[in-house]
């Protein structure tokens, strides 16, 4: 089975009314909820900080429902004898086309509001720390789902959720007020990446790489 | 991807869940190009050993071989693998047409007319939601899945459950006609031993995460024998022999017994005047793993 043949598979799966409309929805809700408040708030600096937690919100959502496809693609892609790696690769050909435009347009646009209320260029800062977090925490809770085993699934996945939230809230609330949105970016953030990328290399890799992280190489032995 | 049938080999295959152990040092062939029982009871370790062979999970310790490759996420030997679990590994919220489609896409030697036709054979309604169906309809959806992806190695961990007797029926007719048509590794793990059995080329009894019996179906067989006669007689042929059960009827002894393949025992009681009967597969089962069962409990 080849990383194309999984992706198209997964991708008839996506492009479907049901599917792209909660895709869709989420979205809506969330760029609705960013203007509301923008809007509520006024011109004032903090609405960018508003921004920042909806944009992270819009992100959640995305994330949270790709996720859940995932989650069931992954299983179901296991039983049709795909790889953990080939879904991870898969799926990673298929989220760069809608998770970095996205990322990018959220970032072009508070960027340009900011700007135009005083030029406030350093918020880009945590508007990248939300993307990199949505895209490690969404990476590892995805490898998370794929485990076997019951007690990654059960305290990983909702793990790096909490954790992936809480940095992405972090980062909007830099906007707001620097030092407790930093503090808890400090914490949050580097557990994030490190949960999230140990998670995706131990169901990526192929056994006797994963096996210097996860112990012995069971592949090395067998042959 | 291979389609020449493929064999499985474990050494010292162990797979623990924290404290518990579901498999022990098993040491275990499956030959390519039969069909082979695996039979144990409830918690003797079956899915467990399947979902290894399958690559889906990791051994604790020891090695399992598809192919001659530790399965665990390589790329060839999941390809060539199709472990139908029970249940059925289906898209739950949508129509039954959606999961073939999608097995359809992914398996290599997918037969869609094959799929069709075992379709109408169960009578499965593919616009139906699979969370719609009854358990034994969704058995057949795991049943058509297994049948119609052909893969070298295929896999039924207790599909049947559920399934009515006609259609339990029609999938053991589906899946020889399709085996002589196109040979392959089948492994069954059923229950149904006597329902199932005159299928089985190779068959293996799991008790406790460890092989009591394995080998040709017919070997197995044979060497479950019941000997009934005067007592005194009955002892003095049985020697060292492993006795599985053991009832006495006045001076009249009716002994179970395990024999070796090449066991002179059958002619010998025969000679003796004895009366001598094979021991159906189901009911060697029945004796083996009560038995081990009963030993487990005295050694603890």
């Amino acid at each position: 089975m080849t990383v194309p043949a999984l992706a198209r598979a997964v991708l008839a799966r996506l492009v479907r009314p049901g599917t792209l409309g909660r895709w869709g929805g989420g979205l809506l809700l969330g760029l609705g909820i960013w203007v509301l408040l923008t809007l509520w708030w006024g011109q004032d600096v903090e609405a960018v900080g508003v921004g920042l937690v909806a944009a992270a919100l819009v992100m959640g959502l995305i994330g949270t429902v790709s996720v859940l496809l995932a989650s069931d693609v992954v299983r179901l892609a296991l039983a049709a004898g795909a790889t953990r790696r080939r879904v991870l690769e898969a799926w990673v050909l298929l989220a760069l086309p809608v998770v970095v435009p996205v990322v990018a347009l959220v970032l072009v646009a508070v960027s340009l509001v900011a700007r135009s209320w005083g030029g406030i260029a350093s918020d880009v800062v945590p508007l990248a720390l939300v993307a990199v977090t949505s895209w490690f925490g969404g990476l590892g809770i995805v490898c998370a789902l794929a485990s076997r085993e019951p007690r990654i699934r059960r305290t990983a996945t909702p793990g790096l959720f909490l954790l992936s939230l809480a940095s992405v809230v972090g980062a909007g609330a830099t906007a707001f007020d620097p030092v407790p949105g930093w503090a808890i970016l400090a914490v949050a953030l580097p557990l994030t990446l490190t949960l999230g990328a140990r998670l995706a290399l131990r169901t990526a890799l192929p056994p006797d790489v994963a096996g210097l992280l996860t112990g012995a190489s069971t592949r090395k032995v067998a042959r | 991807m291979t389609t020449a049938p493929i064999a499985v080999a474990t050494h010292g295959l162990t797979k623990r869940y924290g404290a518990t152990t579901a498999l022990e040092g098993l040491d275990l062939e499956i030959r390519a190009g039969a069909i082979t029982g695996l039979l144990g009871r409830n918690g003797a370790g079956k899915s467990t050993l399947l979902q290894l062979v399958a690559g889906f999970e990791r051994p604790t310790s020891g090695h399992v071989l598809v192919d001659g490759e530790d399965p665990f996420d390589n790329a060839l030997t999941m390809a060539g693998t199709q472990l139908v679990r029970e249940g059925g590994d289906t898209f739950t919220s949508e129509p039954v047409k959606d999961t073939l489609e999608w097995y359809r896409d992914l398996r290599e030697n997918w037969d869609a007319d094959l799929a069709a036709s075992l379709v109408d054979a169960f009578q499965v309604d593919t616009s139906q939601k699979v969370e719609n169906l009854s358990r034994g309809q969704t058995s057949m959806v795991g049943a058509i899945v297994g049948l119609a992806a052909r893969a070298p190695l295929t896999i039924f961990d207790e599909t049947y459950i559920g399934m009515d007797a006609p259609n339990r029926e029609t999938f053991y007719e589906a899946l020889l006609t399709d085996y002589a048509a196109h040979p392959r590794t089948i492994v069954i793990s059923s229950h149904l031993i006597s329902e199932v059995e005159r299928m089985f080329e190779e068959v293996v009894i799991l008790d406790a995460g460890r092989v009591l019996v394995a080998g040709d179906a017919d070997d197995v067989r044979s060497r479950g024998l019941t000997l009934t006669g005067r007592a005194a007689d009955v002892e003095r042929l049985l020697g060292a022999r492993d006795v599985l059960t053991r009832r006495e009827l006045g001076p009249t002894s009716q002994v179970t017994v395990l024999t070796s393949p090449g066991d002179d025992l059958p002619a010998r009681a025969r000679d003796a005047g004895l009366e001598v009967d094979g021991v159906g597969l189901q009911d060697l089962f029945v004796h083996l793993t009560r038995r081990s069962g009963s030993t487990a409990k005295d050694e603890s």
